[in-house]
């Protein structure tokens, strides 16, 4: 009796040892999200757990547009493009175990809209409504083609659960819409159920092994398993973060705020991988209602003076390089001026001589102006600095904490002359990011469009064009005719794009697929463990 | 002898104890080694600052200039304190930092001393009137948070540069002045001297700015020097945050937390900013002192 | 007594409502639009005007305090426009985390500043003394970031004597938060092991906010027990043949406490907002982060909860300094009586 006793004690301890030994558990350093309610986050960090807790309709897909997610097809209803019809995928769970019918979709979406914040200005002024069991009816107050595409940022969530956790607010009936109880909860559909959330410092999230797109092993090797907790912390110390990889504590690392020494480190251990996610395409814009930048000769002579080589520099290892307002690898990228990429001071100095302000150079002062705390779009400004003032021009810099530099850029007269931001089509996977969003007066304004020019009619014709063109290869084409028209009026300089860069265990497999266009490849569905590597790497 | 002569005689012997005076002071002051050290410091860096261009071996790395290919070299022969990550050598902007530095103290003190030291002398004198009450209240107001909070709050708001910089801070120092100078004043007011020359029939303001204020000044004069230090102090926390001097004029504490995102590995870029903060501020404080035991302040 | 705190209280609450008065003044009339800062990327027009109208941004200067004011008074703080939360949840959140730091600092620097004070101050012109007064000097001319990264790089990366930044290593689950002292609720929860490695990630930041204190606290001490050991009362006591370590601890601590309560308390309220300095540094994530964040981010809301709390707290620690002087020091509760 007493030997029996002895032996099950021991297979429980060894058991035990066994399952603790292979710990199948990521640690991802990225910024744990501020909320994690889909209709009110509105940041790029916020959008990096929602793709894990919740499932959009539709989902990016690698070759460009969107592709069946939730939604299984759609149509749009009597050709005006304003009355689109969903079908949605039968079987579909929550978190909960309830299953997903157009009930919910449509609640979600009225929920969006009505919440007004973040990611539903895209979408206009939306009315869903639920025909039957699994189809929705979307109508919308302009007409577009690319509706379905700007449906990536959109989260059904679960209509039940939200109503059972209303708090008091100010949505009339439904109070808060759920907004206070959705900080600490999840009513999703994602890969991955919440299990605990500190707003801003850590999110814990454990595999939902009900999830409707399932956990085949198609595609993966032997020992490539998928993980089963994620932890997202938030750490900004790049020091520290080094200390993490070394040790095996931190697993994924999504920020990107790595020195240049720290990445060339992680791309020589065998240990560690970088792996290339999407590009941001680096954005200079120039403020055409402000002196002066006001004069197109101006803002040509800037295009000209930036020694592109010089920033490139050591970054150029890591696959930085041209760009334009598209970027390169997006189908009917057309190059701009300046061709070829490099500094052409004789060309800028004869552009300055154009301009109106010729005469007195040294009496006009650019401002250029980058959100305090990046280095690389600092020493963009120096740099521009350094080459204008070979010229006889001179150029401000400064850093401005984020809320005063996005307040400045609110309205045509405070913007600086330049401004720089990068764009990662995070917002939707298409064309109509870089164009629409950008350059049409019905586009995003703000920091999308500090260039604060619409004056060109035919522009923005081409705009309205792509929007209602329902064939993508006719909508190709003006893209491609759209391009230099832009260009001509020099609105801004791309000095480079920079592509994401993911540091990562080398035992952690992913993504599955690479959605060149726009993230979130952080969707950790697409990512596997391979539980034999790690063993041998970290022998535990 | 003439009434002229006596008074040439008169004025000679004015000067000469004026002379005494002040030799007596010097001799006082330097008995205390370590002031006369912070003085010897202290000169040298305004010499150099006022001879920057001369002195730095790198004059152009202040004004815009980029080399990235030269970036985050260690110390060498070159470069006596490396260079940062822009290629810039850190020497030569340190010694450019001092400008910045000295001037922001200099300008915020003359900006922030006078209206306080106008506003105490007026309450003082006026004690126990609605001008004590509501000048002592207001002052309350502003000292109600320690100087950082509301220097940040307003600085933030505003766009970063040296001019809003010294701004705040001179708009949050002035109320010290003002209550140190009010507690002098009230209490001189009471001096048989002032009510001597209230009985003569002198107008306020020659008791206020000739009577009561000349008593004020050793005390006022030796904070200002002991303040010196903590306002360069707060000007480069703000500039630490990144709410000074932009680049690429080299502000120390910019240079500062510049530098401590490349800890450890390029630890020149923040080691020797912040030394150079650290030297010029206990000079300062070092002078300070000596000049507080000269003048035999209790108060400051 | 009680008029004079009654009177003292009264006073506070006309400050703190002058200083609202200031900081809200100030929050609204600067350059910027916190509607459009809160919303972020995607927002249209019409949604950042519906957040205008929400905030009551269109309104009169008078008519938003009034409205603020209001809303205070109910315990209604607004909600961050950076967090997205209620203020008041985030001061829950982040101001224990502050405190437990500024205690332990004010601990260390109360009994290292005096230790070194009273051997200072008896050891008079030795070279201990003189060393002292050098490290002091130090101490106080050295900004508290400067002395954090310092000690950052010196003991954690260098040497490798303490740990990094952060409350907690990353891997460890924080225990259930029922003060918000990490180590307290680490006792609570029945993990003593996790207290001790609080306690150890505090020793860093805590010394960087320790060490102007120190030098200052150090300095008081030592000049008010060099003057003292000079009086008669002391040369009587030694003639008696009492041993000098009493002599020193009953004897001449006791008259140079109350100058010592007074910087205490003083630094206890300027700790409160230079601690975001060193919060900084160690990523501790605390309440003056916290207001640094919200001053960055034009987070409105925030900025003015935030001085409020500040301005509370120094006007409460000012009275409660005041308070046990007059306990401590009977001549000064009749003179201030007097006033």
């Amino acid at each position: 009796m007493k030997r029996i006793a002895l032996s099950l004690v021991v297979l429980l301890a060894v058991g035990l040892l066994a399952v603790s030994a292979v710990e199948n558990v990521a640690v991802i350093n990225g910024y744990p999200p501020i909320t994690v309610d889909p209709a009110v986050a509105s940041d790029w960090y916020d959008t990096e757990a929602m793709y894990n807790l919740y499932s959009p309709l539709v989902y990016p897909s690698p070759e460009g547009g969107v592709r069946p997610h939730l939604a299984t097809s759609w149509e749009a209803v009597g050709g005006d493009l304003t009355h689109w019809r969903f079908t949605l995928r039968e079987g579909v769970k929550f978190h909960s175990g309830y299953e997903m019918t157009a009930e919910d979709v449509a609640f979600s979406m009225t929920r969006f809209i009505a919440m007004g914040q973040g990611n539903s200005g895209p979408l206009g002024q939306v009315t869903a409504t639920a025909i039957d069991k699994y189809t929705v009816d979307f109508k919308l107050d302009k007409p577009s083609a690319l509706f379905p595409d700007t449906l990536v940022l959109f989260f059904p969530l679960e209509k039940n659960l939200i109503l059972q956790n209303i708090a008091a607010g100010t949505y009339g009936e439904f109070g808060d819409y759920g907004g206070e109880w959705l900080q600490t909860h999840d009513a999703g559909a994602g890969p991955y159920v919440m299990t605990n959330n500190i707003p801003g410092q850590r999110l814990d999230a454990a595999r939902f092994v009900d999830y409707f797109e399932g956990w085949s092993n198609d595609g993966w090797g032997p020992d490539e398993v998928p993980i089963e907790r994620l932890v997202f912390i938030m750490e900004t110390d790049y020091t520290t973060l080094m200390t993490l990889l070394w040790s095996g504590d931190l697993d994924l690392e999504v920020n990107g705020g790595w020195q240049l020494p720290q990445l060339q480190v992680i791309q020589a251990d065998p240990g560690f991988s970088l792996t290339g996610v999407w590009a941001q395409n680096v954005t200079v814009w120039m403020n055409t209602q402000v002196a002066p930048t006001d004069d197109e000769h101006f803002r040509k002579a800037i295009l000209y003076a930036f020694d592109y080589k010089s920033i490139l520099g050591p970054w150029e290892a890591l696959g930085n390089g041209e760009t334009g307002i598209l970027l390169p690898n997006m189908p009917g990228y057309v190059p701009i001026e300046p061709q070829p990429r490099e500094q052409d001071l004789a060309r800028a100095a004869a552009e300055l001589a154009l301009s109106k302000y010729a005469d007195n150079l040294s009496d006009v002062t650019a401002a250029f102006h980058f959100c305090g705390g990046l280095d690389f779009e600092e020493d963009i400004g120096l740099q521009l600095q350094a080459d204008m003032a070979k010229l006889g021009v001179n150029v401000e810099v400064a850093g401005p904490p984020w809320g005063t530099y996005s307040a400045e850029c609110s309205t045509a007269e405070s913007t600086p002359n330049m401004t720089i931001f990068l764009f990662a089509p995070q917002a939707a996977p298409t064309h109509d990011y870089y164009t629409y969003s950008m350059f049409s007066p019905g586009g995003l304004g703000w920091i999308f469009a500090a260039h604060w020019y619409f004056e060109d009619q035919q522009i923005v014709d081409l705009l309205d064009a792509t929007r209602a063109e329902a064939d993508p290869v006719a909508r190709l084409a003006i893209y491609e005719q759209l391009q230099p028209l832009i260009a001509d009026h020099a609105l801004a300089f791309y000095p480079y794009q920079k592509p994401t860069l993911f540091a990562h265990q080398s035992y952690i497999v992913g993504p599955s697929e690479s959605i060149a266009m726009v993230g979130p490849s952080e969707n950790m569905h697409k990512w596997r463990i391979n539980l034999a590597l790690k063993e041998d790497l970290r022998g535990d | 002898m003439t009434t002229r002569d006596q008074m040439q005689a008169d004025l000679l012997a004015s000067l000469k104890q004026k002379r005494r005076g002040f030799a007596k002071g010097w001799y006082k002051f330097s008995r205390n080694p370590l002031s006369v050290l912070g003085l010897v410091v202290l000169i040298l860096i305004v010499l150099a600052a006022i001879f920057a261009p001369y002195i730095a071996p790198y004059p152009e790395h202040a004004k815009p200039y980029t080399n990235f290919q030269d970036g985050g070299k260690p110390p060498s022969l070159q470069h006596f304190f490396g260079t940062d990550r822009v290629g810039r050598d850190i020497f030569s902007r340190v010694i450019f930092g001092y400008r910045f530095s000295l001037t922001i103290g200099i300008v915020v003190l003359c900006l922030g001393v006078a209206p306080g030291v106008i506003l105490g002398l007026l309450a003082g004198y006026h004690q126990g009137t609605w001008i004590e009450t509501v000048s002592m209240r207001v002052t309350d107001i502003f000292l109600a948070v320690p100087p950082l909070v509301l220097a940040l709050a307003i600085t933030a708001m505003l766009t970063p540069n040296l001019t809003n910089q010294m701004m705040a801070i001179a708009l949050v120092w002035w109320p010290w002045y003002a209550r140190l100078v009010f507690a002098l004043s009230s209490s001189l007011r009471s001096q048989y001297f002032v009510r001597e020359a209230e009985l003569t029939g002198a107008s306020r303001l020659h008791i206020m700015f000739k009577e009561i204020l000349p008593n004020c000044l050793a005390p006022v004069m030796t904070k200002m020097t002991l303040d010196m230090g903590i306002v360069i102090l707060l000007g480069a926390t703000l500039s630490f945050i990144g709410l000074g001097v932009q680049p690429p004029k080299p502000g120390l504490g910019t240079m500062v937390a510049e530098g401590a995102k490349r800890l450890p590995g390029e630890w020149w870029g923040t080691i020797f900013p912040a030394l150079a903060i650290v030297v010029v501020i206990l000079a300062f404080n070092l002078v300070g002192d000596g000049l507080r035991d000269v003048f035999a302040v209790e108060e400051v | 007594m009680t008029k004079f705190i009654i009177k003292r209280a009264f006073q506070s609450l006309f400050v703190l409502f002058g200083l609202s008065l200031l900081i809200f003044f100030i929050a609204r009339v600067m350059p910027g639009d916190p509607a459009r800062a809160s919303l972020g990327f995607l927002a249209t027009e019409e949604q950042v005007e519906r957040v205008r109208e929400e905030m009551h941004l269109n309104d009169p200067l008078p008519v938003q305090y009034y409205h603020w004011l209001r809303n205070l008074l109910r315990g209604d703080l607004g909600r961050s426009s950076y967090t997205k939360q209620p203020v008041t949840k985030d001061l829950i959140q982040y101001i224990p985390a502050t405190f437990e730091l500024i205690l332990f600092a004010t601990l260390i620097s109360a009994i290292f500043g005096q230790v070194t004070g009273v051997l200072a101050g008896y050891f008079r012109n030795s070279w201990f003394d003189g060393l002292s007064r050098l490290v002091s000097y130090l101490g106080i001319a050295t900004p508290s970031f400067v002395v954090a990264i310092f000690l950052l790089f010196i003991f954690s990366q260098v040497l490798k004597l303490a740990p990094g930044v952060g409350r907690l290593p990353i891997m460890m689950t924080p225990p259930p938060s029922v003060t918000g002292f990490m180590t307290l609720d680490s006792l609570l929860a029945g993990r003593p092991d996790l207290a001790l490695t609080a306690l150890k990630h505090m020793i860093l930041p805590a010394i960087s906010l320790a060490v102007i204190h120190i030098a200052q606290e150090g300095r008081i001490t030592r000049t008010s027990i060099a003057e003292n050991m000079q009086k008669d009362y002391i040369t009587v006591h030694r003639v008696h043949g009492i041993r000098t370590s009493r002599l020193l601890f009953k004897y001449l601590l006791k008259p140079s406490i109350i100058p010592t309560v007074t910087v205490m308390g003083l630094d206890f309220a300027f700790l409160m907002s230079n601690a975001f300095l060193v919060e900084m540094v160690y990523m501790w994530p605390g309440f003056s982060r916290y207001a640094v964040t919200a001053m960055l981010n034009k987070d409105l809301n925030a900025i003015i909860a935030v001085v409020l709390v500040i301005g509370l707290t120094f006007a409460v620690v000012n009275l409660l300094v005041d308070i046990i002087t007059m306990f401590l020091d009977p001549t000064i509760r009749l003179r201030r009586e007097g006033s």
